[in-house]
């Protein structure tokens, strides 16, 4: 502290250490009574959250139409590319080769090729059948419910326009995936067919004729062999 | 020289036979027995024009052959252009059984090539196959007999129809396979019907027209000319034992009242056609 001030003119000479007491004392504010704090109002805290509240809806209903929009442009990607495929697969000089090939990539679509696959089964030929059949049991591996709804529908209506070839292709395809509560349905097709009472759709005369008698016996070793699936 | 021709033809064969596919038929799907008669592959410009004209000659051939042994086959040829196996493997169980449940009873492919020899003069080489569904069905499961099969052909060329129905007919060899796959089927279908996999058919006497197909199959076997083909001998041996499984079956059959009831049990067929 020495000479660390100027020293007044007139003053005395102040002793070279200067000691000085000195405290402290940190308080807290008095606390207020509770009648005497201000009272927010609830539209005030709404004031607060509304950017929040709004960035929220904005985000839900941004990203419901972007899903809606991309699942849209999806479906429209999935018939484009996949109408080549059809097209190959149910053209008039496909070789055995190039339906397996089509049929093939048509299971990797998943779902999507479902329907298109059952279509095409309606009126496939020996050359068709196996690679359709073989596609729908790939996707029913992973999507077991998206494959066993239409065909377990095509086999509850034998009403339908479908011929026995396409509900012994559907027993084949329901006994191989593991569709859940296709028994029943299964266990009356059978019994129908045995009281002789099943008829079938006959594109020629556009009529439903009863099963022939080797179509029944056809539709009756495969119909066992899915019922005798656990 | 002859090496040289031989080695030309068969790369022409192999030629033919790397393009080919088995490709969908128009009229697979409707009613009856039918054989497919698929895409004879020549080097002969224009063949492919003769498929229909040939089918319609093969069948009033089969008709003419049912007339004389008094059996119906019912069955009609179907002309399939484009249509190109590459050999008896394309005939896989998947295949066979789709053609089966589309009342297929045979199939017949051919490649052939029209050549010359040291002379000069024009010949046919030619590869014939020959698919009998039914019986390809049993070899797929049993190993016995050969189902599908391959016979070469070789013949001096004349008139170019002509040339294509002894190519395919195989100097009647084509009506034995029709009437042993016929046999075959309605034997399987008796069988059926009396282990009750299938409703009986009341208007037909079962057994006994498998039996009468059988015996008709084995009779035309015994009469082809020779060189018998190897697949040939197995052929008439798979119809004679059908023919006599029918016997046994239609003894066994407790609900079987027919003909075939009453007789003995080691009856053969009647010999010659």
């Amino acid at each position: 502290m020495a000479n660390s001030v100027a020293d007044p003119p007139g003053t005395s000479v102040l002793p070279s250490t200067l000691h000085v007491d000195a405290s402290v004392a940190l308080t807290s504010p008095p606390a207020l009574a509770p009648e005497s704090r201000k009272k927010k109002h609830p539209i005030e805290y709404l004031q607060a959250l509304t950017p929040l509240i709004i960035a929220a809806v904005g985000w839900f209903v941004t990203d419901a139409v972007r899903s809606g929009f991309e699942r849209q442009r999806l479906q429209l990607s999935n018939v484009t590319e996949m109408r080549d495929l059809l097209l190959k697969l149910v053209g008039p000089s496909v070789t055995l080769q190039e339906a397996q090939a089509a049929a093939s990539t048509l299971s990797a679509f998943g779902e999507p090729a479902v329907a298109p696959l059952v279509t095409a089964l309606g009126s496939a030929d020996d050359v068709r059948t196996p690679p359709i059949e073989d596609a729908l049991r790939a996707i029913g591996l992973n999507h077991p419910q998206a494959v066993c709804d239409p065909l377990v529908q095509i086999l509850k209506r034998p009403s339908g326009r479908f011929t026995w070839l396409l509900h012994r292709s559907a027993i084949r395809i329901v006994g191989d995936v593991d569709c859940a509560n296709a028994r029943p349905t299964l266990q009356a097709f059978k019994t129908s067919l045995t009281n002789g009472t099943m008829k079938t759709y006959d594109p020629a005369s556009d009529d439903w004729v009863t099963v022939p008698p080797e179509a029944a016996q056809l539709l009756n070793t495969d119909l066992d062999r899915a019922l005798a699936t656990p | 020289m002859v090496r040289l021709t031989s080695f030309a033809a068969a790369l022409v064969l192999f030629a033919a036979a790397a393009e080919a596919q088995i490709t969908p038929c128009n009229g697979v799907q409707d009613p009856g027995a039918k054989i497919l008669l698929d895409e004879i592959v020549a080097s002969t410009p224009g063949a492919a024009n003769l498929l229909q004209p040939l089918a319609s000659r093969l069948d009033a051939g089969l008709l003419q052959v049912q007339t004389e042994l008094g059996i119906d086959l019912n069955l009609k040829v179907l002309p399939c252009a484009n249509r190109k196996p590459t050999g008896p493997g394309d005939f896989t169980r998947s295949i066979v059984d789709q053609l089966n449940v589309r009342n297929v009873v045979m199939e017949i492919w051919g490649v052939t090539t029209e050549i010359k020899d040291a002379q000069g003069r024009p010949f046919h080489e030619a590869s014939v196959g020959y698919v009998l569904v039914p019986v390809r069905l049993n070899e797929l499961q049993a190993q016995r007999p050969p189902g599908a099969f391959v016979i070469p052909y070789r013949a001096p060329a004349s008139d170019p129809a002509a040339d294509l129905l002894r190519l395919v007919d195989q100097s009647g060899r084509l009506a034995a396979y029709a009437t042993l796959a016929a046999g075959s089927r309605a034997l399987r279908a008796a069988q059926d019907a009396a282990a009750g996999r299938r409703p009986r058919n009341a208007t037909e006497d079962e057994w006994a027209s498998a039996r009468k197909r059988l015996c008709a199959a084995q009779a035309l076997f015994t009469s082809l000319k020779p060189p018998a083909a190897p697949s040939d001998m197995q052929l008439a041996d798979y119809a004679r034992s059908l023919a006599a499984q029918t016997m046994v079956g239609a003894k066994a059959d407790q609900r079987y009242s027919g003909s075939l009831k009453v007789q003995p049990e080691n009856l053969p067929c009647p010999s010659g056609r």
